[in-house]
C-alpha cells in the first residue's frame, strides 16, 4: 500500500481541458473519494492514476515516486469499473487470473483466491461462470479480482451506480466494512453524495475539471468553501438568496428585501472580505425552524409541501425568494401565512462575484 | 387496430412470415426437392426430355466409382483445407491490426476491401494475365529479382495450377474473413480489455486470455462461411483453367456444371449436387462440435 500524490495533473482531449492542475494529497490506507457531476473530470483522473489514460502535465508519485511512465500493467493496481468487467471464465478463474500472471505456484494462488472469495462471500460461486452471475456478484467478483493481487492502489470508478437502490446500499457497507479490514488505499469515483460522505475519509469535489475542495465530510457539508460546493453537498440543496451589505446605525445588515439579517460579531469580517455589496446568504434547509409568532423570526408564505416519505419539505415564499425548510410533520399548508428563523451560526454568508464563502 | 379484420387479426404474425415461406418454399425447398427426384432418374437433355426412367440409387453408386467426381472430390478438399486456414489467419491478423489506432486505418481498410469488390470474372482475369508466363507481372517480378531462372505457366502445368487457384482465392476472400472479424472486433467491450491492462497482463496474454475467448463466435461465423463458400467455388476456375490442365484444377462445383450443361446429363449431376449438400452439412457441423468442445474446455 502506498501513499499517492498528484501534482498539477492537468489532462486535455484537443482543445478541452478535462482536468485542471489537479493536486491531490493521498495518504497511505486513506478512502478518498472524487465527488462531482458528470463532466466533472474524475474519472479521468482516476483513468490518469491507473494509467489507462496519459495526462497532458504533472505528476503523479506512489509513495514519492514518480509513476507517469510507468504502463498499467506495472503500476500493481486494482481498478474495478462501472460497467462490472468479468472475465468469461469461472469465477475461480477470473479470480486467479492476476496472479496467474504473476507467475505465483499454485498453491499460494489457490490459497489467494480462497481466501479473498470468502471475503467477499462468494466462495460458494467459485465453479460458476462468471458471466452467468447477476450485478452485485459480478461486482463483487471485479472487487475480489482487483483485490486478490494485493494492489498497492484500488481504483473504484462508479462501481455501485449499475446496481439497484437496495443492493447499493448493502454493497455500500460491504465496501467500508472491507476497508476498514484490509485498510488499501482506495480512491473512489461517485457522483453520489450519500455514497462519498459515508465512504471517504476525504472527499474531493471536482466541477469542470477543477478541484473546488478537498476536505473532510463534516466540514464539506459544515464549512464549504464556494458556492459550488455549499450547493451540491446536502439533499435538498441549500437556500441560497440574494441579499445586499447594508450598514445602519445599529449594526451591518443583510438586506434580503423581504427580511433582513443584523450580523452581530461577524459584521465587521464580512464587510471587511467581500468585494462588493451584492452577497449571497446560505441556509441549509434542515437548519431552519418554522415558528408559530414573529418574535426573533420572520414572515414567510406557504407555497408548496412536499412529501418525502418520513419528512416534508416546506417551500415557503418570503417577497421574490422561495426557501426549503424540512420538518417532520405537516402542520401547515399552501397558502398559510408562518414565520422561519434560523442559526446563525449555520448560516453562510457567500461573495456573490468571487463565489467564495465568507463565513 | 381498427382495420384489421378477426381473421387478419388472428393470423396476423402468420401472414407477416408468409412472403418468407413462400420465398423459401419455391426457391429453396421445392427446388432442392425436384434436384432430389431428378437425382433418382436417368432424365437427359439429349434426346426427348420426356422420357426418362427411375433409376434409384445408380445416379450415387456411379458417383462414387466416377474417377472424375473423386478427383474433384480431392481437389476440392486440398483447396478447402489449405486456402480457409490461411485466409482466417491472413484475415485475423489484418482486422487486429487494422484495429489498432495506425496512421491511415481508413485508406487501408478500404485498400484490403478492394478484391471483395471486384467480381468473380474480373478476377480470374487479372489472375490470368498476372500469371502469365510472357508477360505475367508475377513472372515478370520473380524472373528479374532472381528467384526464378525462367518464367513459369502456373496456370498452365499440372503441378501448379491447384496452387494457383488456392493464391487467387485466399487473395479474393482474405478481405471478406478480415472485414467479419474486424467488425466483431470492433463490437468488443473495451472494459474487459482496460481490466486486463490492470491485472497487469501483457498483450499476448490479453489476446489469448480476453480477446480470443469474446471473438470465438465471430470467427466461427467467419469460419463457415468461408468454409461453405469455398466448398461451392467455381467462377475464378471456370474463368482461369476450367478445371485444367488435365484434371488437376476440377473442382466440384465444375464438375456438376459439366454434368448438366455439357454432358446434358441432368439426372446424374443431380445425384452429384445431393452429395455434395451432405458433404458441406456434415463437415460443419463437425467443425461446429470441435469448437463446442474445444471453447467448453
Amino acid at each position: 500500500m502506498v501513499s499517492v500524490k498528484l501534482e498539477n495533473v492537468t489532462k486535455k482531449f484537443g482543445n478541452i481541458i478535462a482536468v485542471n492542475k489537479l493536486n491531490l494529497d493521498i495518504k497511505d490506507g486513506e478512502f478518498v473519494c472524487l465527488l462531482g457531476p458528470s463532466g466533472c473530470g474524475k474519472t479521468t483522473t482516476l483513468r490518469c492514476i491507473a494509467g489507462l489514460d496519459n495526462f497532458t502535465e504533472g505528476n503523479i508519485y506512489f509513495n514519492g515516486e514518480v509513476i507517469n511512465h510507468l504502463p498499467p500493467q506495472q503500476r500493481n493496481i486494482g481498478m474495478v469499473f462501472q460497467f462490472y468487467v468479468v472475465y468469461r471464465m469461472s469465477v475461480r478463474e477470473n479470480l486467479a487470473f492476476p496472479l496467474e500472471i504473476k507467475k505465483l505456484p499454485r498453491t499460494e494462488i489457490e490459497y489467494k483466491v480462497k481466501e479473498i472469495a470468502e471475503i467477499l462471500k462468494i466462495d460458494h460461486l467459485l465453479d460458476v461462470k462468471a458471466t452467468k452471475l447477476g450485478p452485485a456478484d459480478k461486482q463483487r467478483v471485479a472487487l475480489g479480482r482487483a483485490l486478490v493481487k494485493e494492489p498497492r492502489v484500488l481504483l473504484l470508478d462508479e462501481p455501485l451506480t449499475n446496481l439497484d437502490a437496495k443492493l447499493r446500499a448493502e454493497m455500500r457497507i460491504e465496501l467500508k466494512k472491507l476497508h476498514e479490514k484490509l485498510r488499501t488505499t482506495t480512491i473512489y469515483v461517485t457522483h453520489d453524495q450519500i455514497e462519498a460522505m459515508s465512504l471517504g475519509d476525504r472527499i474531493a469535489v471536482m466541477n469542470l475539471g477543477v478541484l473546488q475542495q478537498y476536505d473532510t465530510p463534516y466540514n464539506l457539508y459544515y464549512h464549504p468553501k464556494n458556492l459550488f460546493v455549499a450547493s451540491f453537498i446536502g439533499s435538498p440543496s441549500m437556500n441560497f438568496i440574494d441579499c445586499s451589505l447594508v450598514e445602519k446605525s445599529d449594526g451591518i445588515y443583510l438586506d434580503a428585501g423581504s427580511f433582513q439579517v443584523k450580523l452581530v460579531e461577524e459584521g465587521e469580517f464580512v464587510k471587511h472580505n467581500a468585494t462588493s455589496s451584492d452577497l449571497i446568504l446560505g441556509i441549509r434547509p434542515e437548519h431552519i425552524t418554522l415558528k408559530q409568532n414573529p418574535d426573533d423570526a420572520y414572515e414567510a408564505m406557504v407555497d408548496l409541501v412536499e412529501n418525502i416519505g418520513d419528512k416534508y419539505i416546506i417551500h415557503l415564499k418570503s417577497g421574490d425568494h422561495i426557501i426549503k425548510v424540512i420538518t417532520d410533520e405537516k402542520l401547515l399548508n399552501p397558502g398559510d401565512k408562518t414565520y422561519f428563523s434560523f442559526d446563525r451560526k449555520k448560516m453562510h454568508v457567500i461573495d456573490k462575484k468571487t463565489e467564495r464563502v465568507i463565513i | 387496430m381498427k382495420y384489421k379484420t378477426p381473421f387478419i387479426e388472428k393470423h396476423w404474425n402468420k401472414l407477416l412470415v408468409l412472403p418468407t415461406v413462400v420465398y423459401l418454399g419455391i426457391f429453396a425447398f421445392a427446388s432442392f426437392g425436384l434436384v432430389v427426384f431428378l437425382s433418382l432418374t436417368d432424365i437427359s437433355f439429349k434426346g426427348e426430355i420426356a422420357g426418362f426412367n427411375f433409376v434409384f440409387a445408380k445416379n450415387y453408386i456411379k458417383a462414387l466409382t466416377d474417377p472424375i467426381f473423386q478427383t474433384s472430390l480431392k481437389n476440392t478438399a486440398i483447396l478447402v483445407c489449405i486456402a480457409v486456414p490461411i485466409e482466417m489467419l491472413l484475415g485475423l491478423g489484418i482486422a487486429l491490426m487494422l484495429n489498432q489506432d495506425i496512421k491511415g486505418k481508413r485508406f487501408f481498410r478500404s485498400l484490403f476491401l478492394l478484391p471483395l469488390m471486384t467480381t468473380p470474372i474480373v478476377v480470374g482475369n487479372i489472375w490470368r494475365l498476372m500469371y502469365n508466363s510472357e508477360f505475367g507481372l508475377i513472372n515478370y517480378i520473380l524472373t528479374s529479382i532472381g528467384i526464378l531462372n525462367k518464367p513459369i505457366p502456373v496456370l498452365g502445368q499440372p503441378e501448379t495450377a491447384l496452387f494457383g487457384i488456392i493464391l487467387i482465392d485466399i487473395w479474393e476472400w482474405t478481405p471478406f474473413v478480415m472485414l467479419i472479424i474486424l467488425s466483431g472486433l470492433q463490437a468488443l467491450p473495451t472494459a474487459p480489455y482496460e481490466a486486463a491492462l490492470v491485472d497487469g497482463a501483457s498483450s499476448l496474454q490479453i489476446f489469448r486470455r480476453i480477446t480470443l475467448p469474446m471473438l470465438t463466435p465471430t470467427l466461427i461465423v467467419a469460419l463457415l462461411l468461408r468454409l461453405m463458400d469455398a466448398i461451392k467455388i467455381f467462377d475464378v476456375v471456370y474463368i482461369t483453367t476450367f478445371g485444367g490442365p488435365g484434371l488437376s484444377t476440377e473442382i466440384i462445383g465444375l464438375t456438376i456444371y459439366k454434368e448438366a450443361f455439357r454432358k446434358l446429363n441432368l439426372g446424374y449431376a443431380s445425384a452429384l449436387t445431393v452429395i455434395v449438400l451432405f458433404v458441406v452439412i456434415i463437415v460443419s457441423n463437425i467443425i461446429l462440435m470441435i469448437i463446442n468442445k474445444l471453447t467448453k474446455r
